[in-house]
């Protein structure tokens, strides 16, 4: 299985082949061709994780493909670029999220994209088929081994992304300024491209510090670029101003895919992608790949890099939630909170990066978040989809043009008779199948629900993304806003960060249930006769929905609900995907002291400081971390530590010290208050009949309400002073191109033609003029004289006559 | 071992060829089609088999060419030895027909036998003249064959003066609406150029050799290499100017390329291909060629100026194709765009760069062929170029949308296909120059610049698909063919290359990288000879 890690992601390559050049003869117009190809990729995904799992101590797999880029250096050098994969803890748990997501969402779209019935698709198989090329280039970035060849993907993924956004291109709405499918695909591409230029900057600059540092042959392999990275900050060949500077460079890929603010303005308009492709693409993993990367790039992040992560990502975490709260697309909804929950990811890794101590295990739980996460948030998607396919087939047979995914359309959806309040649901549902046997009242309810899977697994994901107990979302928000707190309150200064992460946390759920309660509560808002026409979608829809569902809960990551305050243990996760060794972690004690005698010491003492606040806190348990850690005081701790798990001392609860423990606590209790009372002022403002309206506080607020509506008007500043001033400077360029350059060139021919006009001029009139005049005059000459030859005797002889006489005259008169 | 004389094949096919077109009767003119075809498509398969004969194994330094013909040059063979490699021409002036290759020039020779082919085929629609048309192709494909393997700068410049003529002919009596002004503007302006290039020969001719001590002047580009250290600077510095302005109009670099545009818009379909395939190869080729090795002082000196050349080449070109709503023209400007790549990646003197630059040559004749091959295929169905007057001809024509989107995907450097190696490299080495060339910070500052041109390309082709193949049909177009079977044979193979190297980018790049490694150690020793033993002299220069 391990050693043909390459199937992987070769077969989805394969499908994308095959559709492409058979289409529609294939079995299933090629969706079970992709279906298959991928469904081999989550088996061939799920054996391999187990096998990283139940290892007791897992050394990262590689892999060397073929050799992509080799310049210089004999056959045995590494190349420049090498195609190569790696199956470490993290690629294992990214390979099973992409398979299973991925492998979930092709069989939800045949239902989605109608295969089979009168409303297939047009192009379905043309959707499979780069649904199938995304998996491929996915696979491809999260297994890959080297940043180029992530970069590579990277720039893969987002071509896919741009093919999958624009599905629907020929579509157009009726207001001109709602966003086109092919308007939006465009602007996702350029808006993640603006960030890809920072990845490939950063990139080159990556190379120039490695080889400051290894003057030899240099590549991009990861573990390569961490020791070299190690070597140059230890014998000062890096300045840890540029890592700091490259962090942030390659930081920008990141903030373009993960829709970062301020690049975060292209992915709420991907929505206009069909609701399948948003799942997977666009929620659950491409834009998760900003934060993989950026936990790819932890072993060299600086900490001063690690802050400007984590202040974009905690600022992106409340910025995109806060317009999440006005939005009434439902999609628009999950789309901001996708922004929001990736904003938590990279506040996390962030933290984590900042804190050379590796206490607030910022990387494990920002990691951890993405994965359940994308448990979560694809289902959420899906079930949003379903409730979409649902409503586009209710409004579609009352012909009417409303729009689909305008939550203002919907409302009860779950309960149309309104007979129950929105606790009695919670709380009685899971007995409904048994209590409606006996109750009437229960089985009208029950049996006049309008679609009750699609409702429940939402329900599910809902309350897990907003962070109630007994759910995943739970464990991976605490744990980061744990980190986070932890952090803050040893750097009293950065405490805006843990600000930033529970005011997301308290609007999340709020918009989330809103979100529930204008979808499937209250009185239906459509016709009543479309309303007839609402109905559950089909199995081969709500089973992955189900699917996801289940695995929304805490029970696969942690069998600890509270994540680790009872049994001390932070789940497999932590384990599993340890902190990387940091090179990174050096600049600090560089900037620290630049005294170049003092800054060996001052080395030894920042690396050793890691254990030695460890030491600090005091911990009983010792279990793992004198063998494993970097206890002693080696100056180069980190360095020698490796891969090693234990590098971070992070897989163990032990590493908190009581202080540590307090801090979780707080911030569980913290995290756990303002779940609650998000959801209980949403229950009030939109769960209760008569609750206070949200137009009223539309109106109260408005100064608010439309910036948050109109998303704080970044779409409208980017027009306005990006994308129009870069169509006027092409405008300007090429008429400078047009009207000095080449009229330039054009002047030079027109004055050559000039010169030598002037030239056949000088040469008509006066060169070839005298010539003219010469023979003009001896012509003149010859006609005259030519009439004195007249060949008569007589005349000659008068002639001599007169010239005699005249001869004899001049001579008398002169003498 | 008796060596087959592969590239005076390559050579000299196409001129037999050309003569053998003569003897068919114009009313042929399937038969006239078809014997172009078949020569084009001989040279193609020579030239494949050139590439099988190259030997990879060869040490470079003791082998600079391989596949000479007559008499081998031997870098360790006396100076009467070396200097009469090849056979005689015209021996009063040293004078020789001397060609081989190397890295550099054998992966060019490759592209242009396949550009030929393909330009022969997407001309198989020409109806007015058939057998002057192609017979001024076959001998436009042997100028440039020629070009690629002279190692003689007089041969050199015969060829490269060779390719003019019958480029003012296809230009000429081919071509669009303004067809004259564009052929002349062409021929001209190119000819401007290279009277320049011509002075320069004749002063490094002068200046090679010591007559007086029995070693004659020469015309050899590699024993003129050889000699590079003892033209001093301020000749050196002269003769690169002289040659930069016949390289620099060819590339074209900014500010001598408004010739392009006009040339792409009024040229028909394959003459477009071949000019932005090949003949804008031609000056990078010659900055390659003869400028670097020969001038090394000088290409130390001026790489900065380069640099900023290709940066400006690269931003500029890629807003100039934002602005316009001609098909063809935008991919014109896009071509100025890719060779500021090439330039930058020159600049930098480093392996990488140059490696990168030698492959976005390659990959942009690939991806710009297949643009221009494309664009002509719809303005022979429509007509007309103008990216606003179609709309969703992506439902209607699909395989040609799908081509045509992979070969916009390719030019806009998306990996996995070959223009996406070319920009890599040249990228990576630019930030990371040679260190002879101690400005370091420019080259990055200028390098990041750059690449804004990367987002305006994307910006600029994505743009054009969305204009002419996303949206409704457009009803004017509902009956559109896509592309029949001779358009199909013609394209894909410029596609399938386009892939090829873009994921395997090793088997081009392995016959590349010994060449231009040669030639930076080349400069390299060269630079910190004059710079250690004469450091007045560099002082001078500044």
């Amino acid at each position: 299985m391990l050693r043909t890690v390459y199937l992987i992601p070769l077969l989805p390559l394969l499908s994308f082949v095959l559709i492409t050049l058979g289409g529609r003869r294939l079995p299933g117009k090629g969706s079970f061709v992709a279906i298959a190809a991928i469904g081999w990729g989550l088996f061939q995904s799920l054996s391999i994780f187990f096998q990283v799992l139940l290892s007791p101590e897992w050394h990262p797999y590689h892999v060397d493909l073929y050799d992509f880029l080799r310049v210089g250096g004999g056959g045995n050098a590494v190349p420049l670029v090498q195609i190569a994969f790696q199956i470490d803890g993290l690629s294992s748990v990214m390979l099973v999220v992409v398979t299973l997501v991925s492998f979930l969402v092709h069989v939800y779209s045949l239902g989605y994209m109608g295969y089979g019935t009168h409303e297939e698709d047009q192009r379905f198989s043309r959707f499979y088929s780069n649904l199938s090329l995304f998996s491929f280039s996915m696979l491809v970035l999260v297994l890959a081994d080297n940043y180029a060849v992530v970069f590579m993907a990277w720039e893969l993924v987002g071509l896919c992304s741009y093919l999958l956004i624009g599905h629907w291109f020929e579509k157009d709405y009726p207001d001109p300024r709602q966003i086109t499918p092919r308007q939006a695909a465009i602007k996702a591409f350029l808006t993640t491209k603006v960030g890809d230029l920072g990845f490939v900057i950063g990139l080159a600059w990556l190379y120039s510090l490695c080889q400051a540092a290894d003057p030899g042959h240099v590549h991009f392999n990861m573990d390569y670029v961490r020791e070299t990275v190690q070597k140059g900050l230890e014998s000062g060949a890096i300045a840890p101003w540029a890592l700091t500077a490259v962090g942030i460079c390659i930081f920008f890929g990141a903030i373009g895919k993960s829709a970062q603010w301020p690049l975060h303005t292209w992915l709420p308009d991907a929505m206009e992608g069909p609701t399948p492709v948003s799942a997977l693409i666009h929620a659950a993993t491409m834009v998760a790949a900003g934060v993989y990367l950026v936990g790819r790039i932890f072993p060299i992040l600086t900490p001063d890099a690690g802050l400007f992560i984590a202040y974009t990502g905690g600022f992106t975490a409340l910025f995109a939630a806060s317009i999440a709260l006005a939005q009434n697309d439902i999609k628009k909804v999950l789309a901001y909170s996708t922004v929001s929950q990736l904003g938590y990811m990279i506040l996390s890794l962030g933290v984590g990066a900042a804190d050379p101590t590796g206490q607030t295990r910022g990387y494990q739980s920002g990691l951890m978040h993405l994965t359940t996460h994308a448990m979560f948030k694809a289902c959420l998607f899906l079930c949003s989809g379903s409730v979409i396919h649902a409503m586009h087939h209710a409004l579609h047979h009352v012909h009417s043009e409303r729009d689909p995914q305008d939550m203002r359309n919907m409302g009860g959806l779950f309960s149309p008779t309104g007979l129950f309040g929105f606790l009695e649901t919670l709380f009685l549902l899971p007995l409904m199948p048994i209590l409606s046997r006996f109750s009437p009242r229960y089985q009208e309810a029950w049996s006049s629900a309008k679609m009750p899977a699609t409702f429940w697994t939402m329900l599910v994901a809902t309350v897990a993304i907003s962070g109630v107990p007994l759910f995943s979302g739970f464990i991976s928000k605490d744990a980061i806003l744990g980190g986070t707190l932890h952090f803050a309150s040893e750097h009293p200064e950065h405490a805006l960060l843990a600000v930033f992460g529970f005011g997301a946390a308290a609007l999340t759920a709020f918009y989330m249930f809103r979100l529930i309660f204008m979808t499937f509560f209250g009185a239906p808002r459509l016709p009543e006769h479309a309303f007839e026409h609402v109905h559950e979608s089909p199995r081969v829809m709500t089973v992955p929905l189900s699917i996801l569902a289940v695995l929304s809960f805490w029970i696969f990551f942690n069998p600890d609900p509270t994540g680790g305050l009872i049994t001390h243990s932070h789940g497999w996760f932590f384990e599993k995907v340890p902190a990387p060794a940091r090179a990174g972690l050096s600049a600090r004690t560089e900037t620290a002291k630049p005294d170049a005698a003092a800054a060996e010491a001052s080395r030894a003492q920042g690396l050793s400081l890691l254990p030695a606040a460890q030491a600090e806190a005091g911990h009983a348990d010792a279990e793992g971390q004198a063998s494993t850690g970097p206890s002693g005081p080696t100056p180069h701790g980190v360095s020698a530590s490796g891969h090693a798990e234990g590098a971070a001392a992070s897989g163990h609860a032990s590493a908190h010290g009581d202080s540590g423990h307090s801090i979780h606590v707080l911030a569980l209790v913290l995290s756990l208050m303002v779940a609650f009372s998000g959801i209980a002022l949403s229950r009030s403002w939109y769960g209760v009949q008569g609750g206070v309206p949200a137009a009223a506080l539309a109106q109260r607020w408005p100064w608010l309400y439309d910036r948050l509506l109109h998303k704080w008007y970044f779409d409208e500043f980017y027009r306005a002073w990006v994308v129009r001033p870069g169509l006027h400077l092409a405008r300007i360029l090429y008429d400078f191109d047009m009207g000095v350059v080449d009229l330039f060139v054009n002047g030079c021919g027109a004055v050559a033609v000039l010169i030598s006009q002037f030239k056949g001029a000088v040469d008509t009139y006066i060169v070839d003029g005298l010539v003219d005049a010469v023979g003009f005059t001896v012509k003149v000459f010859g006609d005259v004289l030519r009439r004195l030859q007249t060949g008569i005797v007589q005349s000659y002889l008068v002639y001599i006559t007169l010239l005699t006489a005249l001869g004899v005259i001049l001579f008398e008169l002169m003498g | 071992m008796v060596n087959f004389p592969y590239l005076s094949f390559m050579t000299f096919t196409p001129v037999f060829g050309a003569l053998f077109l003569l003897l068919i009767p114009k009313e042929n003119a399937r038969g006239i089609r078809t014997a172009a075809a078949f020569f084009t498509l001989l040279t193609l398969v020579i030239s494949l088999f050139a590439w099988r004969a190259y030997d990879l194994t060869l040490d470079p330094a003791a082998h600079p060419v391989q596949l000479v013909e007559g008499k081998a040059y031997d870098p360790q063979a006396p100076d009467a030895e070396r200097l009469s490699a090849g056979s005689a021409w015209i021996p009063a002036f040293h004078i020789y027909y001397f060609v081989g290759v190397d890295g550099l020039s054998l992966p060019l020779l490759l592209l242009t036998a396949l550009i030929s082919t393909v330009a022969v085929i997407a001309s198989f629609n020409i109806e007015n003249r058939v057998k002057e048309y192609f017979f001024f192709m076959l001998l436009l494909e042997a100028g440039m064959m020629g070009v690629f393997s002279a190692l003689d700068f007089f041969l050199f410049y015969v060829f490269w003066e060779v390719m003019l003529v019958p480029m003012y002919f296809l230009i000429g009596v081919w071509g669009g609406p303004k067809k004259e002004f564009a052929a002349i503007k062409f021929f001209l302006y190119t000819l401007f150029g290279s009277v320049f290039m011509l002075v320069a020969m004749l002063a490094l001719y002068f200046w090679s050799g010591h007559p007086d001590r029995g070693i004659p002047h020469t015309f050899n580009l590699l024993e003129l290499k050889r000699q590079a250290g003892g033209f001093n600077p301020a000749f050196q510095l002269v003769v690169y100017w002289a040659l930069f302005l016949g390289f620099a109009i060819k590339v074209p670099i900014f500010p001598f390329h408004t010739w392009l545009p006009l040339a792409h818009v009024e040229a028909p379909t394959a003459v477009s291909i071949i000019l932005a395939a090949v003949l804008l190869k031609m000056g990078v080729y010659g900055f390659l060629r003869i400028s670097f090795p020969i001038l090394p002082l000088a290409t130390q000196q001026y790489a900065t100026v380069l640099l900023v050349l290709g940066f400006i080449n690269v931003v500029y070109g890629a807003f100039c194709a934002m602005a316009q709503s001609d098909m063809k023209k935008l991919v014109a400007y896009s071509s100025i765009n890719h060779m500021g790549y090439c330039l930058l990646g020159m600049a930098s003197l480093s392996a990488i760069g140059l490696n990168g630059a030698i492959f976005e040559m390659l990959g942009h004749g690939f991806v710009t062929g297949s643009l221009f091959l494309l664009v002509g295929v719809v303005y022979d169905r429509a007509h007309h170029r103008d990216i606003d007057g179609f709309g969703g001809l992506g439902v209607r024509v699909p395989k040609y949308a799908g081509l045509m989107t992979l070969a916009c995907m390719a030019s806009l450097g998306l990996p996995g296909l070959c223009g996406f190696v070319g920009e890599f490299l040249c990228l990576l080495g630019a930030f990371n120059p040679n260190r002879i060339l101690g400005n370091d910070a420019t080259f990055k500052v200028f390098t990041a610049l750059s690449v804004i041109g990367i987002l305006v390309t994307a910006g600029f082709f994505l743009w054009m698909i969305q204009r002419v193949f996303l949206g409704k049909l457009n009803p004017k177009y509902a009956e559109l063919p896509d592309l029949d079977g001779r358009e199909t044979v013609a394209a894909i193979p410029l596609a399938v290359m386009t892939v090829l190297a873009g994921v395997f980018p090793w088997f081009l790049l392995k016959v590349m990288d010994p060449a231009s490694q040669a030639l930076v150690t080349h400069i390299v020793s060269h630079a910190q000879q004059v710079s250690t033993s004469g450091g007045d002299v560099v002082s001078w220069l500044r």
